[in-house]
């Protein structure tokens, strides 16, 4: 938005703060795992776009990629990684189906690490292939894939129940839908 | 249910966003603080060089003692500050070699030349074009040889540089300072002969012209052809003294002594093989003139003694009437040394620059008493200081050396800085130009927004 002045860019980016922010919080809150990280999250993605906003061509990819980087950024995987308890035994599995396996599906992406649930999010949530997802990581799409592969194989383990309902495993690009018509072996 | 529809639900329980009111702003300004912190940063570390520049002159001012030689002298810091914006006063020594650094940012045609101070021990530099240069003997004025490319031509001029002020002013153009008089009042200079020549026969291509200047008032007094048809001395090297009244030159090259009157005619003429005039000071008050005679030891199947081979050197006199051998005190032999230069006398003891080392030149001043075995060393120089020249006012005057000053050169901070990040620098540019085409290459390639 070059030739724009601070009360335009100023407006253009309350606008967009305004009308995109619940969508971006979503993914937030999904990379973050709890209410808190994922506000701070997109705050700081905010703060990050508000400076160049002029220079932005397309703020939305800007954000969602400022989102999952940071989200996988060494400094805030220190500060923001729940401590992994260790269980003599797997979880228990839940007999009221939908809600009680939400509440699983949450623990276990919580214990994945941040590139495992960020090519998770991309994947399955934002129905992504390989490549648009390698794209926004900024990394290879063999990394996608292998990163795929190991948090499925970690959700698996993690949360049994996931295997049967959800029905997943990695695969090439073409996103949830192509991986969804897989089983797990 | 799959896990897409469950990653939904999951997130459709994320909390309404709360975006603080005046993120914008808030953001934008508290950027502009960093940059003006940061800026506010460099400008203080860059003028903390000056001052402490500053500083370091008002203290250079307190410390004062009696005037003489300093007791020991120091390599000067590559940081050291340059005279002309920080003049320490009146010198007491000039060395040069090695231990003194070039300008910063390096300059081919310049010589770092560190000048000490009379009665305290601060240091400062000057860079002339060439070391050859010309001290007072009371250690107020420097004459130093500065060029200037013009078409490609190479102009030489001669500025003096007060000491006590750091003005300096140009006094002559198209000769180089060689030699001042022991009593202050004249200076010699020389003009090679191959700077307006240079398509000149070897015979005459290493003439020079001498000229003797009255001090202070610049005037010519006189100037002199002197032919150098084999000077082995050295196409640079000029053995060249005044006598007291300045009506004479006594000149040693191309294996011969002579002297020439102020007219220019030669008074007399002898060959003396590898002797020399014995300095800018060879001529003695008693009208005997000084002459160092070199032993060159040669044996058989020896190579050729060559003029930078390291000889002993012994004081000899002749009457500069003549030319004839006079008698005379015996005094010590310099052993082993590249070259001797008597600076100044008191009474019959000599004080000579020797040039002494195994490969690398390595400058002392000495003394020669009559009647004593080995000379007497004056000031002692750090190794990489290669030669130098004194004010011979002070030669028997060496005061206890103090703790040395030497200013703080920003230049050269500067340049020590960018020759240490220079390897850094490569690695960040590359760096920088690799983020720079990763970044264009995901720019490209546009990601389709999100459903």
């Amino acid at each position: 938005m070059p030739g724009v002045g601070v009360a335009e860019t100023r407006a253009s980016f309350e606008e967009y703060v305004r009308a995109r922010t619940p969508a971006l919080m979503r993914i937030a809150y999904l990379m973050a795992g709890n209410a808190h990280d994922a506000e701070d999250l997109l705050q700081s993605a905010l703060e990050r776009a508000a400076v160049r906003w002029r220079q932005l061509d397309d703020p939305e990819a800007y954000l969602r990629r400022v989102i999952y980087t940071q989200s996988v950024s060494r400094w805030r995987r220190l500060r923001a990684r729940p401590p992994e308890t260790l269980t003599d035994a797997p979880p228990e599995r839940s007999a009221e189906i939908d809600h009680d396996t939400r509440l699983v599906l949450a623990s276990a992406i919580r214990r994945l690490t941040p590139k495992q649930r960020a090519v998770l999010v991309l994947r399955f949530y934002e129905d992504r292939t390989e490549t648009e997802a390698a794209i926004l990581l900024g990394v290879g799409v063999g990394t996608v894939k292998s990163q795929t592969r190991h948090a499925l194989r970690r959700l698996r383990e993690l949360a049994p129940d996931l295997a049967e309902l959800a029905g997943v495993s990695d695969q090439p690009e073409g996103g949830a839908q192509q991986a969804n018509r897989e089983t797990v072996q | 249910m799959n896990l897409q529809q469950m990653l939904r639900d999951l997130a459709d329980e994320a909390p309404a966003p709360a975006v603080a009111p005046g993120l914008f702003d808030r953001v934008r300004r508290t950027r502009r603080q960093r940059w003006l912190a940061a800026a506010a940063v460099v400008v203080v570390l860059v003028s903390s060089g000056y001052g402490v520049s500053v500083v370091d002159l008002h203290r250079s001012h307190v410390a004062a003692g009696p005037d003489g030689l300093p007791g020991t002298v120091v390599d000067p810091p590559r940081w050291t500050k340059e005279l002309a914006g920080s003049p320490n006063g009146p010198a007491s020594v000039v060395f040069w070699g090695p231990a003194v650094a070039g300008p910063a940012f390096g300059h081919l045609r310049q010589t770092g030349m560190a000048v000490v101070g009379l009665s305290r021990d601060t240091y400062r530099v000057v860079y002339p074009s060439q070391p050859s240069l010309a001290l007072s003997p009371d250690g107020r004025t420097l004459l130093l040889p500065y060029t200037r490319d013009n078409g490609g031509v190479t102009h030489w001029r001669v500025d003096a540089l007060d000491l006590t002020t750091g003005a300096s002013r140009t006094v002559v153009t198209d000769f180089v300072p060689v030699r001042w008089s022991t009593d202050g009042t004249h200076v010699l200079l020389v003009q090679p002969t191959r700077w307006f020549t240079p398509d000149a026969p070897g015979e005459t291509i290493n003439d020079v012209t001498a000229m003797v200047m009255s001090w202070p008032s610049g005037q010519v007094d006189w100037t002199v052809h002197v032919a150098r048809p084999a000077p082995v001395e050295g196409e640079n090297s000029y053995h060249l003294a005044l006598s007291p009244d300045a009506s004479m030159l006594a000149v040693a090259t191309s294996g011969q002594e002579r002297v020439y009157r102020r007219d220019g005619s030669l008074l007399w003429s002898r060959d003396v093989s590898w002797n020399l005039v014995a300095g800018p000071a060879a001529w003695r008050d008693d009208g005997r003139l000084a002459v160092m005679q070199r032993t060159v030891n040669s044996c058989p199947g020896c190579p050729p003694s060559n003029w930078t081979d390291r000889t002993d050197w012994r004081l000899g006199f002749l009457d500069p009437a003549t030319g004839d051998p006079v008698a005379g005190p015996g005094y010590p032999v310099l052993r082993a040394a590249f070259s001797v230069q008597v600076v100044a006398w008191r009474g019959d003891t000599a004080y000579a620059v020797v040039r002494s080392g195994s490969s690398q030149a390595r400058a002392a001043l000495v003394r020669l008493r009559p009647g004593v075995a080995a000379p007497d060393q004056v000031l002692s120089m750090p190794a990489g200081a290669s030669d130098l020249t004194v004010a011979t006012d002070y030669v028997d005057s060496v005061r206890p050396a103090g703790p040395a000053e030497f200013g703080v050169s920003t230049s050269q901070l500067l340049s020590m800085a960018y020759d240490a990040s220079r390897p850094a620098a490569a690695v960040i540019i590359i760096g920088v130009l690799l983020w720079y085409w990763r970044r264009s290459r995901k720019r490209l390639r546009p990601v389709p927004p999100a459903p």
